[in-house]
């Protein structure tokens, strides 16, 4: 049921911006949640799993050298052809990933993703709501 | 001399982005070329030069794993406070890293990558000892 869930908030984010080549869920072990993908796709969500571990062994070591400081937002790769957008939901525990051509909008790709974080996280199996925090990280009753 | 020019790019781009805390030129093992930071700057370039070489796996992990995804153009980290915007240039022989807050809006970081990478280039030491190539990587004489 959770599962079905969550294919359906990644379909509904695919119909908000048009021209999305795919959006996948993985977790931080690269195995695939849930994914969408528009018949112009070419790349299956499977083939992300050898570059986003990768990736996220980077964002460790980016996470505990000084330069790390804060929390990641969103990583976007550029190439002539793309926009991949990834974006860690569930404190770093899953990842969004955006693929689409390079003629639709960075920024709307971003406020998708940024949009569908608390839809998504709520989707996860067996995810509990999270409590509040205050900006030192206390928990609010 | 090749320094001090691309210490004078790096200047003058920094001028056109208020606010920005670092500028780096390094090359794809991490090693510094050269640097500009403002006073504001609290992380050293030679760690974030150690970065770039960090995420050149990634990079490279990206590249390998799929194709017809052309040329990597730039990557964004886009942390709580800053912003990170890593441009391949010279063929990815080289990079360029810009640090800044977040109230530098991140299209103009982008921007301002993608009008001095070519100066930037060219004030690389030994540059013009190159031979053109076209996209294939032939010689063009």
């Amino acid at each position: 049921m959770p599962d079905a869930s969550m294919n359906d908030v990644v379909s509904e984010m695919a119909r908000t911006v048009g021209g999305l080549w795919m959006i996948t869920l993985i977790d931080s072990d690269s195995m695939v949640l849930a994914t969408w993908q528009s018949p112009d796709n070419k790349v299956s969500p499977e083939a992300l799993g050898g570059f986003m571990q990768i990736f996220n062994n980077a964002v460790t070591v980016f996470k505990q050298s000084p330069v790390g400081f804060s929390r990641f937002e969103d990583v976007i790769f550029s190439t002539t052809n793309l926009h991949q957008v990834i974006k860690p939901i569930a404190e770093g525990n899953c990842f969004v990933v955006v693929s689409a051509p390079r003629n639709v909008p960075l920024g709307m790709i971003r406020a998708m993703c940024t949009n569908y974080v608390s839809k998504l996280e709520q989707a996860l199996p067996g995810r509990q709501p999270l409590p509040r925090k205050d900006g030192m990280g206390t928990i609010i009753p | 001399m090749s320094d001090m020019k691309l210490k004078d790019v790096l200047s003058e781009m920094a001028g056109e982005l208020a606010g920005t805390w670092v500028i780096v030129v390094a090359d794809n093992d991490g090693m510094l070329l050269s640097f500009w930071a403002s006073p504001d700057n609290k992380l050293p370039p030679e760690m974030l030069g150690g970065f770039v070489q960090t995420i050149n796996e990634a990079i490279d992990a990206f590249k390998q794993s799929t194709t017809d995804f052309g040329k990597l153009d730039d990557v964004i980290f886009s942390m709580g406070f800053s912003s990170i915007v890593i441009k391949p240039i010279a063929d990815g022989a080289c990079f360029m890293l810009v640090n800044a807050p977040k109230t530098v809006p991140l299209g103009m970081i982008r921007m301002a990558t993608n009008n001095y990478a070519p100066r930037l280039e060219q004030a690389l030491p030994g540059h013009g000892a190159l031979p053109n190539r076209n996209g294939m990587g032939t010689v063009v004489y």
